[in-house]
């Protein structure tokens, strides 16, 4: 029997099971953790910078499928990309790259994103903080 | 013989479509829908009857205060106090539960290095008061330990107590397990070394006959809007002698006798408790709540709830890659926590909602009790007297639909 799923694309189902970049970097430029305190999801994005660009990059968290998803995608995309270039990553691509996303779990898609950016800003800002964590989304 | 499908058609939410599915709802444990009599008695108290209670001497405060007042009756009625001036209303639970404990702080009722003895199935309701009191009176909070099967360990807990023990704070029936705890026992212990039993009756109160007198207790607290009543409104009882040596919570108008410039004398119970204008409204409407659960009768709703709750524990159990959490269905309300394997809760709960059945997913207010047990979330189905057994059925539809788009569970 199959049904028809328009809640979850096979993208993101994919990316649930086998993950892309989990696990901890060794010696990372940059380590940005929090969550979501509502629904419970956490994880911790892990960087490795040479100069302004991102060589490597990789993800630890406890969460749904969206939310694990999307941290893989978006390890996945930023490698090679500038700092600059990765702050300029929208949600909305993030939604299409997953294969859409339903209204109730937005905040699932974005989680990964939005700590990557907060942590990227607060390291312009002092390159000298390496490990940012607590972010609330 | 009830005619359940005929009461469930008093409950005008349960008509409506979710997603274009008739909605199947199933978080009746983080509050009940309400019967159209409740929705027309707070409708019809402002139509008719609303005024402010206590003060005035024209005939609607006279009729608002009768049907205010007839609020605390009937909640007194309800888990056999012997008055009420022993019924507090307060926000909710959660706010009745602060009260209790900023009274006795106030009255000087611990002294450092007491202890506190709560359960390990405690809501964050009756369990983040008493850690911060804790903290701020260096006291010892003890965690009474759950037993394999998901009861509470009363031996444990019969070792855990002594003279130093000052206040048992527990749940009688857990948000998350369901389990019923044995309050009776523990307001015994409690007696026996001389300090006090506060019951947190949350989710007691709305599925079974509760009587303050045969548990023994001194507290007891729950919400109205988990009884097919409004939100807005708590309900706090307690024994008058206990409750008579409480300093007032909140303070200023309603609550005093006499007030002078420099002083107060506060006012009788139940109200010397009740500062300010209260849900007025709300307590008619939790009211009528009362008296449409009484009309059904607890006996029978209590009957009811086995016979769902035993349903849904079969059904459940024997799927497979489904692991549901708490005590054989005789010992706890019709409330089940599971987990499906290889899915995380959040997206059983997406995948049910596309269909239109509203469950729970997350730590429901018990974290520690979650990490207890080695979750970061699960899964709760809450039935009450209204669901049907059609909805069990649709419940477990909707968990292998889930297994069958994560591809898990059964081929
Ligand atoms: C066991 C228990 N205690 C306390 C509460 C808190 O109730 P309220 O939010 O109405 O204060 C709840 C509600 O979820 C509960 O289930």
């Amino acid at each position: 029997m199959t049904d028809s799923n328009e809640l979850f694309s096979e993208v993101i189902l994919e990316l649930y099971k086998n993950p892309q970049n989990r696990g901890k970097l060794n010696v990372p430029s940059l380590e940005v953790s929090g969550g979501n305190p509502i629904c419970g999801d956490k994880a911790t994005i892990f960087l490795k910078l040479e100069g302004n660009t991102v060589v490597d990059a990789s993800f630890e968290n406890v969460g749904c499928a969206i939310s694990t998803a999307a941290a893989s995608l978006l390890t996945e995309m930023v490698k090679g990309k500038t700092i600059i270039e990765v702050l300029e990553i929208t949600p909305h691509q993030m939604f299409d790259e997953l294969g859409g996303i339903i209204q109730t779990r937005i905040k699932c898609a974005t989680l990964a994103l939005v700590l990557l950016k907060e942590g990227l800003r607060q390291y312009q800002k002092n390159p000298a903080k390496t490990a940012i964590s607590g972010i609330r989304v | 013989m009830v005619n359940w499908e005929k009461i469930r058609k008093e409950f005008p939410i349960l008509r409506r479509q979710v997603n274009k599915k008739p909605l199947v709802y199933l978080d009746s444990a983080a509050t009940s829908q309400k019967p159209r009599v409740v929705i027309d008695a707070i409708a019809d108290f402002y139509c008719n009857h609303n005024a402010n209670v206590h003060r005035a001497k024209h005939t609607l405060s006279e009729e608002a205060s009768n049907l205010f007042d007839e609020g605390h009756e009937l909640a007194a009625d309800l888990v056999n106090a012997y008055s009420m001036q022993e019924i507090v209303l307060t926000r909710n639970a959660t706010e009745a539960i602060n009260l209790v404990s900023f009274g006795l702080k106030k009255k000087g009722f611990f002294k450092k290095g007491d202890e506190i003895l709560v359960s390990g199935m405690e809501h964050h309701a009756n369990l983040v008061p008493w850690i911060v009191l804790a903290e701020e009176l260096d006291l010892k909070l003890k965690v009474i330990p759950l037993s394999s099967s998901m009861e509470l360990d009363l031996d444990a807990a019969e070792k855990m107590i002594s003279k130093k023990t000052r206040l048992v704070a527990v749940s009688h029936a857990s948000n998350v397990l369901g389990t019923i705890n044995d309050v009776r026992q523990l307001s015994r212990l409690a007696h026996d070394y001389g300090g006090l039993c506060l019951v947190d009756a949350c989710q007691s109160v709305p599925h079974f006959p509760v009587d303050v007198r045969k548990i023994g207790c001194d507290f007891l607290t729950w919400s109205s809007h988990k009884m097919c009543g409004p939100t807005g409104v708590g309900l706090l009882w307690g024994r008058q002698d206990v409750l008579s040596s409480l300093p007032p919570f909140l303070t200023g108008g309603e609550m005093i006798s006499e007030v002078f410039w420099d002083r107060a004398t506060y006012n009788s119970l139940p109200w010397r408790f009740e500062a300010g204008t209260m849900d007025i409204a709300g307590m008619v409407g939790f009211g009528a709540a009362v008296e449409f659960l009484q009309g059904i009768g607890f006996d029978e709703i209590s009957k009811r709830d086995s016979n769902l709750g035993r349903a849904a524990h079969k059904a459940l159990s024997q799927l497979p890659g489904v692991k549901v959490l708490g005590p054989k269905p005789e010992k706890k309300v019709s409330i089940f926590s599971f987990t499906v394997d290889g899915v995380h809760p959040h997206d059983v709960a997406t995948v049910l909602d596309s269909d239109g059945i509203a469950i729970r997913s997350g730590n429901h207010c018990a974290q520690p009790l979650l990490r207890d047990l080695g979750f970061d979330a699960v899964c709760r189905a809450s039935f009450y007297f209204y669901n049907s057994f059609d909805e069990v059925d649709k419940l477990v539809e909707g968990i292998e639909k889930t297994q069958r788009i994560f591809k898990v569970g059964k081929k």
